[in-house]
């Protein structure tokens, strides 16, 4: 049995390395701007560079030695001049997409000074001119790298001839190609650093502490609530087997499943709360608020529910051993609780393991009609606000704590039958 | 020689008409579906000639009137038809489900079919993947993708839904394949010589289709409904009259008497899904070769 | 475990919770929570409340929940109007010297902190001059991260040595001397500016320059976001940040003898409406304020109209079924005794161009950049304000300019781009599309119009400015992001047209046309990224000019050139309309309402009769019965 559970521990750690590395391409490859949301209105370039090397965010993704930087940002000519715009003797043409820097021109196009280091223009250019202290001559299109240390040198320089430019880049050089964004999360989540809210201002993992109690006492009423009442209505469903009362609840399952999660919300928080006057409409502030949240819980997952169990009841009762036993003459109650429950169990387990990791995230719509703080709610925020740190965190914990819970279904299912071991 | 697969969907199709519910919901589809290219027609029409559609043109003075005459379903809080919307909403909701599933059924059918068939690395790897997906947090992790998708609108709803469903569909198709792949038909291929390529998909991917089938029809309602949701919160559908948005603006007006625009959106989603999740139910028992009542 | 059994208990289980749900069914009465007795206690609502570190902080919400523990120098006079700053922490308005660059302030003595464990013996010591400093520095200190730079940036000697040395990565050193900004003794404060600085007293009056003890800030670090240390009226009782914060009267001001008292003087016609009742009673009169983050409008009515809110913003759906032709109050909602309050404020809303754009923007080729004026010119042209007031309800004011009334430097007459079709078809012709045709591709032009979010008033607005282009034939497509996606394509230069807000910072013009000084280009407030030189050096006169009739004829000029350029179209200046019930006294709107909630009241015995006369008759949503 350990050997089994060793094996299947093993087998699961490759799932959590794709689970860190999904999260990490969903959130830090796409461009985001989390220091232009922490600071406000009246921003600075050089305040948001300020901000992303104190973050880390800007290194370069996965490996390398490139890292850019705010004081010229990545822009695509053929969107037009941009920045360019400030200098007069740099004519941009938006028909070719290039800008010309006339002859007898000094320009320097970073917006502040740089930190010490060094740094590459990477150019491609035509014509003649200095960048950074090196001679640029082409008769052609031509691109080049060219390193300098320091701000003073850094800009363009032309004498008698123009230079004309179709596309610019600044990169910083770092010394450690594995000083990466990927290695940089890597290391905060083996230090257990979950990141840092910009909207809170708060460390991500005390915002998940806070929001965890909550979300319980939302989600494990509705889940626990649900399934008594789903089991016995489906046993029901069983116990009655394709007659009138069978077929009526399969329509009135699939009828509840079909009404959309949204308008139990709006209907159940505007008749029975506000109308009715029968629950508060909003917050938190004792377990009563929470009756009717847990109410639209139960009944909206109702018809989903009594349909699986119901088909997990019926695929038990077609088996041979049913039939068998109704041929012996055994009461209908009899094999209804005693076998076919009995053996349904492992499907129903099976089902009931799998959606413990989704109880910690609450219910995303509930909790936030309901003003019910948990993680549900802290998560909607998160979304709607970019606050990247948290979501990432969120989707991660919750996928590890799927992983642990199939770990832990198959743990289960050997134990129910040992069977499973071998294969 | 008798090809397994003719028989198994005339077989289907006769024990799909005895269901008298599902024809009804058949012919509901049926009818949705007409709406939706109606709709789609409609719109490029005005795209092409480059003019504003009726149901985009906002007339104040007409706004909230209740169903009547000119307007059979009512107007909205800009004074536009109603019904006119509602069709445009069944297109949209056509569009993701259908391009929902245009991403998730080859994703999924061609990983689960490799990894049934090859088995070993393969296999692997292809499980590795979809336990990752799987054990993402459901509309949270939609939600992120939607997010995370620089153009905010409709691709982002997309590849969030589409991304997400190829999961179960992959796993299935996976357990099928390897269930036929030691049927005797299958070694018989082998053995004549047959490449693997044409053995999947000419010979075992016949025999799965009503897998295919029968997710995509209980899928699509599914894609549907985590639309509205997401329209509803504001990630998703621009421009264009989805029933999420069409709720959205419906809301506040709803307990001023104003019903029409929140009932009929509300109706018609209802149906939809509904005749929809039916018709899958009586698909799966229609063509589940199995079950010989 | 026999099957039989779990059966039993499966049944029991399920008994007993529906047993439970009918029980909690007839006990519960949906009312607010039990107020502690003898206690008057203000229920409202307000947005997601991010940190409570006055350096820190960059949003309203933020900003007003810090006002009420921490106080200023000056603040701003609850019933004066035009806006006027008086002294608060500071005895008295500070002494000016002749060349308008050094300010003297003496503060009051007997001002303490409130108590926390960050001072000796957990009481909290007398305030200091230097306290000021110290606060100032704080957010000039590269490492907070904060979002007040822009007040003190180049304005206070010395200031900016001290913004440099703090990008080391030593911790930052509080002690440095700054020329600028210091306490010359215990209780007198200097500072010295660089130049001249006509609004200086007004960012006195922000968040940015409230008090913050020393001690506070070592003890707790980081963490005085969460744990605030003032010495305003109110103290933080309880915060869940994503729903309910509390503050509790601060016993430190009675422990101290500290009486502050209701403003005396007054207008006759505040005077009538009650607003002088409680003249120089001691305030703050409300023992407790808890304030809910409600995120959803629907919700947030329907808890006002229970009686849950003491507040309520009117949601345009909701507008005419509560509003009635003549901009009274309904009879239902009237006869509960619920006011209507409405002012004008500080705010401006407009479509603005990207001067960036090749198409709609400023180029280098002067034909070009003529053509592209003329368009902006047509499409301001195009907007048809009457039909946007129509769709808001008549609560807006059109704009002349960029300045909004009543403060000097707005433009008096109606501009020259208002709304006129005949001259908007005709400019466009001039700017090279008749009908709006595009002759390159033989179509209606298409604009791409950029916006923060995608709620179901903005997609109608949008709609509607989407219909007053099309009849002079341009498309206009809208794309809906989320506010941060939003705001990081303001700031790389992405958008074609965008449309936001401004809401002054303080009153004075300089704050709305700093929008269209080129060095303020993206990612700063220029998000038109609009360059004018006859501009740029009006507006770096009247950087240092004191309020004049000169500067006020300065102003205008740069109105006038900033309608005729047309980077933004004016769209309107909206009115603030609000409902409070009967138990909220003293309520009086303020376009800066920092630390104002300390002159309201609630009364106790209007509320529990309310509660009596109307707490189960509920309204329908519309505010009918």
């Amino acid at each position: 049995m350990l050997k089994y559970i060793l094996k299947r521990t093993v087998q699961m750690v490759p799932t959590v390395i794709g689970v860190i590395l999904l999260t990490f391409v969903l959130f830090n490859i796409v461009p985001n701007d989390l220091a232009a949301i922490a600071l406000g209105k009246n921003v600075t370039l050089e305040m948001l560079e300020n901000f992303d090397q104190q973050r880390g965010l800007n290194k370069p993704l996965f490996l390398g030695t490139r890292a850019k930087n705010r004081a010229y940002e990545d822009h695509n000519l053929a969107d037009g001049a941009g920045r360019w715009r400030a200098w007069s003797n740099a004519v941009y043409s938006a028909a070719t997409a290039t800008l010309t820097i006339q002859p007898g021109a000094a320009i320097n196009p970073l917006a502040f000074p740089l930190k010490d280091g060094e740094y590459e223009w990477t150019a491609t250019y035509r014509g003649q001119g200095n960048l950074a202290g090196t001679e640029l001559d082409a008769a052609d299109w031509q691109t080049e790298k060219v390193r300098f240390q320091t701000m003073g040198e850094a800009g363009f320089a032309t004498a008698g001839n123009p230079l004309e430019i179709k596309a610019l880049k600044l990169r910083r050089i770092t010394t450690n190609p594995f000083d990466s964004q990927l290695f940089f999360y890597f290391k905060q989540l083996m230090r257990g650093d979950l990141g840092f809210s910009e909207y809170f201002k708060q460390p991500v993992s005390r915002l998940l502490l806070d929001g965890i109690p909550a979300s319980l006492s939302l989600t494990i009423p509705i889940f626990i609530i649900g399934v008594v009442v789903s089991i016995s209505l489906s046993l029901v469903c069983a116990f009655f087997r394709n007659t009138f009362i069978d077929r009526f609840l399969v329509v009135i399952a699939v009828a509840l499943m079909s009404i959309n999660y949204l308008i139990y919300i709006v209907a159940g928080q505007y008749l029975l709360a506000y109308k009715q006057g029968l629950f508060p409409v909003w917050g938190y502030e004792s377990w009563r608020y929470l009756v009717l949240p847990v109410l639209i819980g139960v009944v909206s997952g109702l018809g989903s529910n009594i349909r699986f169990y119901r088909t997990v009841m019926l695929d038990e009762m077609y088996k041979e051993y049913v039939r068998t036993a109704f041929a012996k003459g055994v009461s209908k109650p009899r094999v209804l609780f005693v076998h076919v429950l009995k053996n349904a169990m492992i499907p129903i387990i099976t089902n009931v393991v799998i959606a413990i990791p989704f109880l910690y995230t609450g219910s995303l719509l509930l909790e936030n009609f309901f003003g019910i703080p948990g993680l549900g709610y802290l998560g909607i925020n998160a979304i709607l606000s970019s606050d990247i740190d948290v979501v990432r965190a969120l989707v991660l914990i919750g996928a590890l704590l799927f992983v642990v819970a199939n770990l832990l279904t198959d743990i289960c299912y050997a134990v129910a039958d040992p069977r499973v071991k071998l294969k | 020689m008798i090809k397994q697969g003719q028989s198994l969907w005339s077989d289907a199709w006769r024990r799909l008409k005895k269901d008298r519910i599902a024809m009804v919901c058949l012919g509901l589809v049926v009818l949705f579906t007409l709406l939706a290219v109606y709709g789609e027609v409609v719109y490029f029409y005005h795209h092409a000639k480059d003019i504003t559609p009726a149901y985009q043109k906002i007339n104040l003075d007409l706004a909230y009137q209740a169903p009547g005459a000119a307007h059979w379903m009512g107007t909205d809080g800009l004074g536009r038809d109603v019904m006119q919307r509602l069709v445009q909403g069944v297109r949209i909701a056509y569009k993701v489900g259908i391009i929902t599933s245009l991403i998730a059924i080859p994703i999924g059918v061609l990983l689960g079919c490799l990894a049934g068939f090859y088995g070993g690395k393969v296999d692997d790897f292809v499980v590795w993947l979809y336990s990752t997906f799987a054990s993402m947090p459901g509309l949270l992790f939609i939600l992120a993708i939607a997010m995370v998708v620089p153009e905010n609108g409709l691709l982002g709803v997309y590849l969030g839904i589409g991304l997400t469903t190829w999961v179960g569909l992959c796993r299935l198709v996976r357990g099928e394949v390897l269930k036929h792949k030691e049927q005797t038909y299958v070694q018989a291929a082998k053995a004549l010589g047959l490449g693997s390529g044409r053995i999947m998909f000419k010979h075992i991917l016949p025999n799965i289709l009503h897998v295919i089938i029968v997710t995509f029809t209980l899928r699509f309602p599914a894609a549907v409904g985590t639309e509205v949701i997401m329209s509803y919160l504001g990630i998703g559908v621009q421009g264009e009259p989805s029933w999420g948005l069409m709720i959205d603006s419906a809301r506040m007006r709803l307990w001023q008497g104003m019903w029409w625009e929140m009932t009929f959106v509300t109706l018609a989603l209802f149906l939809l899904v509904l005749a929809f999740n039916l018709l899958g139910d009586a698909l799966r028992d229609a063509l589940d070769p199995r079950l010989d009542d | 475990m026999r099957i039989w059994h779990l059966a039993q208990r499966l049944s029991v289980a399920l008994l007993m919770a529906i047993s439970g749900s009918l029980f909690l069914w007839g006990c519960s009465d949906g009312s607010m929570p039990a107020e502690p007795d003898g206690e008057s206690v203000m229920y409202s609502q307000t947005s997601r409340i991010r940190g409570l570190d006055p350096a820190v902080a960059g949003e309203v919400s933020s900003s007003l929940a810090i006002a009420r523990i921490y106080e200023g120098l000056l603040e701003y006079d609850y019933l004066a109007r035009p806006y006027k700053v008086v002294p608060l922490l500071a005895a008295e308005m500070p002494d000016i010297s002749a060349d308008g660059l050094v300010f003297t302030f003496k503060i009051r003595k007997g001002i303490y902190f409130h108590d926390a464990p960050c001072f000796p013996g957990g009481k909290g010591r007398e305030l200091e001059a230097q306290d000021f400093a110290y606060s100032i520095k704080r957010v000039m200190d590269v490492k907070n991260v904060s979002s007040g730079g822009w007040a003190f940036n180049n304005r206070i000697v010395g200031i900016n040595a001290f913004h440099e040395a703090s990008k080391l990565p030593e911790p930052t050193d509080y002690d440095m001397e700054l020329e600028g900004l210091k306490a010359i003794d215990k209780y007198t404060l200097q500072i010295t500016l660089t130049e001249p600085y006509p609004q200086l007293l007004y960012i006195l009056a922000m968040h940015y320059s409230f008090a913050v003890p020393r001690e506070a800030v070592e003890y707790y670090g980081k963490e005085i976001v969460n744990h605030p240390v003032g010495t305003g009226p109110y103290e933080l009782v309880a915060w869940r940040r994503n729903s309910r914060i509390e503050f509790a009267r601060s016993p430190k001001w009675a422990e101290t003898g500290r009486e502050e008292i209701y403003p005396t003087q007054g207008t006759p016609e505040q005077e009538e409406a009650g607003l002088l009742r409680d003249a120089g009673q001691p305030i703050p009169f409300v023992d407790r304020v808890v304030q809910f983050v409600v995120d959803d409008s629907t919700t947030a009515w329907m808890m006002f109209l229970s009686g849950q809110l003491s507040f309520s913003a009117i949601s345009r759906d909701n507008w005419d079924a509560i509003i009635t032709g003549d901009k009274q109050l309904n009879d239902a909602l009237s006869k509960r005794g619920i006011d209507l309050i409405s002012s004008p404020t500080l705010d401006v809303y407009y479509m603005g161009f990207n001067c960036d754009d090749p198409v709609v923007g400023m180029s280098n080729d002067p034909e070009q950049d003529k053509r592209n004026r003329k368009l902006r010119q047509a499409l301001s042209c195009a907007f048809d304000f009457d039909l946007m007031n129509k769709f808001l309800n008549y609560r807006v004011y059109p704009l002349g300019g960029p300045v909004p009334e009543p403060l000097a430097g707005s433009l008096q007459e109606p501009s020259a781009y208002r709304y006129n079709l005949e001259k908007a078809k005709r400019l466009l012709v001039e700017a090279g599309y008749p009908e709006g045709i595009d002759s390159q591709t033989d179509r209606r032009l298409e604009l791409t119009i950029e916006l923060g979010s995608a709620t179901a008033n903005t997609r109608q607005t949008m709609e509607l400015m989407a219909d007053m282009f099309q009849k002079v034939g341009i498309v206009l497509k809208a794309k809906y992001n989320t506010w941060p996606a939003f705001i990081e394509k303001m700031n790389r230069r992405q958008a074609q047209l965008f449309q936001l807000g401004w809401v002054a910072d303080y009153p004075d013009a300089e704050n709305f046309l700093q929008l269209f000084y080129s060095k303020n280009e993206s990612p700063g407030p220029n998000h038109a990224n609009y360059r004018n030189a006859r501009f740029d050096n009006l507006y770096e006169q009247i950087r240092t000019m004191l309020d004049s009739p000169e500067r006020t004829v300065l102003y205008e000029e740069m109105a006038h050139i900033v309608v005729e350029d047309c980077p933004w179209i004016f769209m309107y200046q909206p009115m603030a309309f609000g409902l409070t019930h009967s138990w909220v006294e003293n309520y009086l709107s303020h376009d800066f309402p920092y630390g104002m909630g300390k002159y309201r009241r609630v009364n106790e015995d209007v509320q529990r009769q309310w509660f009596e006369s109307y707490g189960d008759k509920k309204l329908g949503m519309s505010g009918q019965e």
